[in-house]
């Protein structure tokens, strides 16, 4: 053997010892470099990829529980190749494992929670007013101003539980221990946008008991609900609740519906809980009833022991006169602990009685002067009552010792309105014991001219702890401002003020969750055929137009569009010429169709005052002609589902 | 209006009072109320003894434009009821040709003279519509048992 040789054959020795090598199971590695999302609707669909290390051979893919955690195809890949995973029909938690054809422990996993409602789950409080129909109808009858307030709890599957408290004060209402939702469900699409059933034991409501509201998420922990079943239209909101939570110190509430006599109210103040648990309360409010304002009455509570499973609990009110101008009987949800839902509750039935809803939030530890009001933008809202429905929302600048400079807008019926109206005023808040954070405001001048916003001339102001937005409680920004209510002679409503932080139009953009409440007390011409009220909620994009859908509730057949319709709209926004840096814009024409062979067209004008890019309210132009008035909201939606969930979590 | 109104002139002099006021948009000054006055203004009500010409049905929505018609020794006028005054549960029953007392104001709405309605006597009964500030009462059954004296005058 020659030198050349030896060394030939050292390199062959040494290639199959290579080769050899690589055909060994000792370091084969196996990764999921394209994990399937976090969550998957039942049957849905996601691309899979595991990549493979130290051999050329692939994985073969399982999961577990065995049986009901979906397929794989192919069942087997190569390092790179992507394997289509289909989930179950069924919810619940999924490990998906990739495991090396050469070496049966290298492995690798991945979790995918298989839920509906894009992974939206858990206890939520939800209220809403508005009017209800006294049968089920097409369209039905006009009974009464309506109040509910209730929690469910959501499972991943979409399905619920709860109760609720209901009172219209002309007839319907849920017993002493609130009505139980015996079931239900949920189902949204991936905009948030869906419907919720409540199935009741209360047969007087709703649909024999199965009450259907529309809603839309904002974000994983609030939505904008409608009731949309034909006999009730309302508006309102649904929240996350944290349970239980401890309720004390000092609240600003604010609630409106009918007075004992039928009438409509609104009412407002300040109280604090004591005891802990609590176990009293005791405030000051006032009183706007149907145009007959007292203020800084005095009231006290018992608060019930019990806190159950939705959380909900109770509180005896005592209060100056007989019957109590407050109600007697309330009942509360927990959102957080320093966020209720209210509702006034007619256990007896009796009638006439008390019907209101509303919400109380924390005022913190701090001390409320003149200086705690910020530059805010105000929403104030009528219930229906006929000829005097309005709505108004404006920009509000204080000087921090008590007068304020503003551009509003109102609209009421019979039609008169006034569109960026320059008004100004006084305003007090107060900080003396026991009444922390309970103010006024008072519109003193408008375009020029002693008066009020035509009819709009007083605000009870009640200051709420500045972590808190009023409009999303769990919403860690846009925190601060107050609840109101009016106290004006010909008004009577209820509405916020929210602290204004962005008027750039360049924040007024993306995906948006937008609402109103119609009131209609009169019919003009179609496409107005009848009287009453509608509610809508839906999903828009913003960009320099409002473009999207959304679900207009018309039990009554105000609007032909009985007993509920889906519309789209496609509308400009125009930022106000005039009025810039105010974040003023208008929405005009604001036309809902509900594109059928023969549609049905609702041409409104709209006013929009930005409080900052994820809050904006908005008001009808009486300049539309359609003498009806609504009012609501334009709130920014964040990403709905896990994703969403998992940013949060990471803070 | 199904009727002319020859009489209506004289009835809104007595009334007292107008209801009229034109929307405008402003984005400079305008006119604005000087001072706030009642949409309602009790002091002024009138009382008419009136015969019922036609009556909405109770089937239908109670707010659509089904005025209560009722003939007067002045001409036909249009009673504005309220959202609540006919439901079917609790609401009012009246039928055409019945004789009725009512007091409330005459009012300009969507430019068509209306009587809105506080009170109502028929068969016997008063049924309160509305309060005094004019603020519609959603519960007229169980406010039928009130009457109420018009501080106005009488025709």
């Amino acid at each position: 053997m020659n030198r050349k040789t030896f060394w030939m054959i050292v390199l062959v020795l040494l290639s199959v010892t290579y080769i050899s090598g690589c055909g060994s199971s000792s370091h084969v590695t196996v990764s999921i470099s394209t994990p399937p999302p976090a969550v998957l609707a039942p049957g849905g669909t996601a691309q899979i990829i595991a990549t493979i290390t130290g051999t050329s051979e692939g994985v073969n893919w399982s999961c577990t529980p065995v049986g009901t955690c979906g397929s794989f195809n192919p069942t087997s890949t190569t390092s790179g190749m992507a394997t289509t995973y289909t989930a179950p029909t069924t919810v619940g938690p999924v490990v998906i494992t990739a495991t090396s054809e050469k070496k049966a422990s290298a492995t690798a996993t991945a979790n995918v929670n298989i839920q509906v409602n894009n992974g939206i789950s858990g206890n939520f409080a939800f209220y809403a007013s508005g009017v209800d129909g006294i049968v089920a109808g097409t369209p039905t009858t006009i009974n009464a101003v309506y109040s509910i307030a209730g929690a469910v709890t959501i499972l991943a599957d979409g399905t619920l539980t709860g109760e609720q408290d209901y009172n219209d004060g002309n007839g319907l209402s849920s017993p002493a221990i609130g009505d139980v939702i015996t079931s239900g469900n949920l189902s949204i699409d991936a905009n948030g946008f869906g419907t919720m059933t409540l199935v009741t034991n209360n047969t007087n409501l709703g649909a024999s008991g199965t009450e259907t509201f529309t809603v839309n998420f904002v974000n994983n922990d609030h939505a904008l609900i409608i009731q949309s079943d034909g006999v009730n239209t309302s508006s309102g909101s649904m929240d996350l609740q944290t349970l239980p939570s401890t309720l004390s110190s000092n609240f600003a509430f604010a609630l409106s519906g009918l007075g004992n006599g039928g009438e409509d109210v609104a009412l407002g103040g300040v109280f604090a809980f004591s005891g802990t648990p609590a176990t009293a309360i005791a405030g000051t409010y006032d009183l706007n009833d149907a145009g007959v304002v007292t203020t800084q009455l005095a009231f006290t509570g018992t608060v019930g022991a019990t806190v159950d499973a939705f959380g909900r609990g109770t509180i005896t009110i005592t209060s100056p006169g007989s019957p109590s101008p407050i109600g007697t009987n309330w009942a509360y949800y927990v959102i957080g602990p320093e966020a209720i839902r209210i509702v006034v509750t007619n256990p007896g039935a009796a009638n006439p009685a008390y019907a209101a809803v509303g919400s109380a939030f924390g005022q913190g530890s701090g001390t409320f002067t003149n200086t705690s009001l910020p530059t805010s933008v105000f929403f104030d809202q009528g219930t229906y009552a006929g000829f005097f429905d309005y709505d108004a929302v404006g920009q509000i600048v204080p000087n921090g010792s008590g007068t304020f400079s503003g551009i509003a807008d109102i609209n009421e019926v019979p039609p008169d309105f006034l569109d960026a109206a320059t008004i100004s005023g006084t305003y007090t808040i107060g900080a003396t014991a026991g009444a922390n954070g309970y103010g006024s405001l008072t519109v003193t001048m408008a375009n020029g001219v002693a008066g009020g916003l035509i009819d709009l001339t007083s605000l009870g102001v009640y200051m709420v702890d500045s972590t808190i937005n009023v409009e999303d409680p769990n919403n860690a920004s846009g925190g601060g401002g107050a609840l109101v209510v009016d106290l004006s002679l010909n008004l009577g409503g209820v509405g916020v003020l929210v602290p204004q932080t962005s008027t750039s139009n360049s924040d007024f953009t993306g995906n948006y969750v937008v609402g109103f409440q119609d009131l209609l007390p009169f019919v003009t011409a179609p496409p107005v055929v009848k009287t009453g009220e509608v509610d809508f909620v839906g999903n828009a994009a913003v960009t320099t137009s409002l473009t999207g859908s959304g679900t207009i509730s018309d039990p009554f057949g105000d609007l032909g569009l009985n007993p509920s319709a889906t519309v789209s709209f496609a509308a400009p926004i125009t930022p106000d010429p005039v009025n810039t840096g105010i974040g003023r814009y208008t929405i005009d024409p604001f036309s809902v169709s509900n594109g059928a062979a023969t549609p049905v067209t609702i041409t409104y004008d709209a006013n929009v005052y930005q409080a900052s890019g994820g809050q904006l309210f908005w008001i009808e132009d009486g300049a539309d002609g359609l003498t009806s008035v609504f009012g609501g909201q334009l709130q920014q939606q964040g990403t709905i589902g896990v994703t969403a969930a998992k940013k949060k979590a990471k803070k | 209006m199904k009727r002319g109104y020859p009489e209506l002139g004289a009835l809104v002099l007595l009334a007292f009072f107008s209801f009229a006021t034109p929307g405008y948009a402003q984005t400079a000054a305008a006119t604005t109320k000087s001072t706030v006055l009642p949409k309602y203004d009790v002091s002024k009500e009138v009382t008419l003894n009136a015969t019922v010409e036609s009556a909405p049905g109770k089937s239908s929505n109670p707010r659509t434009q089904d005025f209560l018609v009722l003939q007067t020794k002045m001409g036909s006028v249009n009673g504005e009821l309220t959202p609540y005054a006919l439901n079917p549960k609790w609401g009012i029953s009246i039928s055409s040709g019945e004789q009725v007392k009512v007091t409330g104001l005459m009012m300009t709405s969507q430019n068509k003279q209306v009587f809105v309605i506080r009170t109502l006597q028929a068969g016997g009964r008063t049924y309160q519509l509305r309060n005094e500030r004019g603020f519609p009462l959603a519960h007229v059954g169980q406010n039928s048992a009130s009457s109420t004296e018009s501080k106005g005058g009488q025709l």
